[in-house]
């Protein structure tokens, strides 16, 4: 069966006055019905403006530049904005980083998850409240027809978190674009929205995109991981391969620099050194040669592709870290 | 150090104190005020609430806690921004909290902050060398000679290089503001640094760079820290001790290795179970007991245990009794009348 969404060489690029920054510069995924992918990066590297392009919800200035994005049966890439509001909320829906600035702090947050069915479903407004509530009481609200006329700065973070999520899961998507969902929120609330993205996902059958710089997040809660780095996937594999047998020197790297909970205090963490190349001018060659510790002469010359020993596990890289993710050079920097 | 079980109402004389750092029975409350054309209080909340500890010279201590616990604000009270509602706070034997004037000035140099937010608490408009410089120009330290090349030297110090001082903070990344914000702490050459969520604002590969400079300098600088993060992961990294705070109130303290390996407070281990680690097979296994609910207000938190109202092991007694601070081990107190491991007999 063909996956829920293909993504083909996808290219974002954002004009800007003197300079077009290619945030996208051509990435290839899939993610499955009901499956669970991570999109893992540090800021910069182009993992929201991908959920952002899936969505066509681009910058000023922004455009697909090239590729293709397809969601079931259906070309996303070249749809008018009247189209693709048919598709936003009933076949992919997103949630971003912080509730507050994203729930409209002037309306009621009925109104604002009733607003999204009446949209995208040509409802009528008692319609629009009704499902409202229900959502709101799937993902946990106490009490949801009362808080139906709360304004978002009553709520605290992880309340309004799960408003945003109600309002998502509205009209039943398929896929749910999560950017970053938790990166606001305490810790504590933290856990409680990924159990529930967790649950709700088993409950409805949806797909998550799981975006976020946190790799302790994609650990537990994705199939799946794409990792990426200067608008480029670099490495691709299912959650357990990737942190057991990590082959992209940037991925080894990113994991090495985490204190982890269970190390030694003060044991010196590994610093990558230098910063992410400047996308409005991207090389030729490997975007990550200049701070890689594995760089050969070839690196600097050509632009390694995704590939790998199994069509599960792919890897842009001409000299891969150890199969068993036993690091080639100690990690002490 | 306190090493002996005190009890959160127990009063203590204020005859002086050995510890390096120490805050006794520290209160501040902030008025909350409503009302549109007079202004008229409604209540406090009470940010910090009978909170004692103490730090021993060159160690690392970290202050835990999710929004609303009162960290940041015991940061602020430590250095002198703010002022306690009641409570005292030594260093090196003096009682510095109700200091004024001069006197207060001078003491300022000994204990600065590094803030949290690289990209808000630079000045915009003065470039680099003028903010690393201007704790010198407030204190009226060295000529300008003198203040030029401290400024320098503090720059290579943390890793920049000397041709910054001419530079605009926006001309900087993340990671680079937050080691220009580290110089302006060591600048007046404190004996501690309360150094308040110092890589939360950075990229996960960053934050090891910040990290290790902070160690780095901490040796060769002698310097005392006091770290403050909602990070359980970056405060166990960085500190000896932590101490983790839960609506104004400490409910844990305990050597670092001891914190992660026996909590003896629920929500401690709320805390670490929340926490996200890096590795699937770990992480799927987790017995998770998660922290359930919402933080209750602070204007009215819960009577008792605070934290009742969203732990699982709560019973009658914790509405109507405030679990006192026990020892459970060398240098590991926790209050709760239920924890997760038996505490040491007393007597």
């Amino acid at each position: 069966m063909a996956p829920l969404l293909e993504v083909t060489n996808l290219k974002t690029y954002i004009r800007q006055r003197k300079s077009e920054v290619r945030a996208v510069d051509g990435v290839t995924f899939y993610i499955e019905a009901g499956e669970t992918l991570g999109l893992v990066g540090e800021s910069g590297c182009g993992k929201t403006m991908t959920g952002m392009s899936l969505m066509g919800l681009l910058p000023t200035g922004g455009y697909i530049a090239g590729g293709s994005v397809r969601l079931g049966e259906r070309e996303l890439v070249g749809l008018s904005e009247k189209e693709m509001r048919r598709v936003r909320g009933n076949d992919v829906a997103m949630i971003f980083q912080d509730p507050m600035t994203s729930l409209n702090p002037t309306m009621q947050i009925g109104v604002q998850i009733a607003e999204s069915v009446r949209i995208h479903r040509h409802a009528s407004k008692a319609e629009g409240l009704k499902r409202a509530e229900e959502v709101l009481g799937l993902v946990g609200m106490p009490r949801p027809k009362e808080r139906l006329k709360d304004y978002p700065h009553q709520l605290s973070g992880g309340l309004r978190q799960r408003v945003m999520i109600a309002m998502a899961l509205s009209c039943d998507p398929k896929l749910l674009i999560a950017d970053e969902p938790t990166t606001a929120l305490d810790v504590t609330i933290q856990l409680q929205i990924l159990e529930l993205l967790y649950e709700l996902k088993q409950r409805l059958g949806m797909a998550v995109l799981l975006i976020t710089h946190d790799m302790g997040v994609i650990a537990g809660r994705a199939d799946r991981v794409n990792v990426m780095y200067a608008g480029k996937i670099v490495e691709a594999a299912p959650t357990a391969d990737l942190f057991e047998s990590m082959r992209h020197p940037y991925t080894e790297a990113l994991l090495a620099s985490i204190p982890r909970l269970d190390q030694d205090s003060r044991a010196v963490l590994y610093s990558i050194p230098g910063l992410p190349p400047d996308l409005s001018n991207p090389p030729t060659w490997c975007r990550f040669q200049p701070r890689c510790r594995y760089a050969t002469a070839r690196c600097r010359e050509e632009e390694p592709e995704l590939s790998g020993e199994t069509v599960e596990h792919t890897y842009a890289c001409f000299n891969p870290v150890g199969k068993t993710g036993a690091h080639r050079v100690a990690v002490a920097g | 150090m306190t090493t002996s079980s005190v009890s959160a109402t127990s009063p203590e004389a204020s005859a002086g104190s050995e510890a390096f750092l120490e805050v006794r029975h520290l209160v501040k409350e902030f008025p909350v005020t409503a009302g549109a054309v007079m202004q008229r209080r409604i209540g406090s909340v009470k940010a910090v609430s009978d909170v004692s500890f103490s730090v021993a010279k060159g160690e690392t201590f970290g202050l835990v806690g999710e929004s609303g616990c009162g960290k940041t604000t015991i940061g602020r009270l430590i250095v002198g921004l703010e002022k306690p509602t009641s409570g005292e706070i030594w260093f090196e034997g003096r009682a510095i909290s109700q200091l004024k004037g001069s006197a207060y000035r001078r003491q300022r140099r000994d204990l600065q902050l590094m803030f949290q937010d690289p990209y808000a608490s630079l000045d915009p408009r003065m470039r680099v060398g003028t903010i690393i410089r201007e704790p010198l120009t407030v204190q009226k330290i060295g000529t300008r000679e003198e203040q030029g090349a401290r400024v320098r030297q503090l720059l290579r110090e943390v890793g920049l290089s000397p041709k910054s001082v001419d530079l605009y903070p926006h001309e900087f990344s993340g990671g680079q503001r937050q080691r220009i914000g580290l110089a302006r702490a060591l600048t007046l050459n404190p004996k501690l640094i309360v150094a308040d969520e110092p890589v939360s604002a950075l990229d996960v590969s960053i934050r090891s760079q910040i990290l290790n400079l902070m160690n780095g300098l901490q040796e060769s600088h002698g310097l005392t820290y006091v770290v403050i993060s909602h990070d359980l992961s970056v405060v166990k990294y960085l500190s000896d001790r932590i101490g983790v705070m839960y609506l104004g109130k400490l409910v844990e303290l305990a050597p670092s290795a001891e914190i992660y390996a026996r909590p003896a407070h629920p929500y401690t281990m709320g805390l670490i179970n929340a926490i996200p680690e890096p590795d699937p097979k770990r992480e799927r296994a987790k017995n998770l007991a998660p922290v359930v609910g919402e933080l209750p207000s602070a204007l009215n938190p819960p009577s008792g245990c605070r934290f009742r109202t969203r732990c699982p092991r709560v019973q009658d007694i914790c509405a109507t009794e405030e679990p006192p601070l026990r020892s459970f081990g060398p240098e590991h107190l926790a209050a709760c009348h239920f924890p997760l491991q038996a505490p040491l007999a007393t007597g």
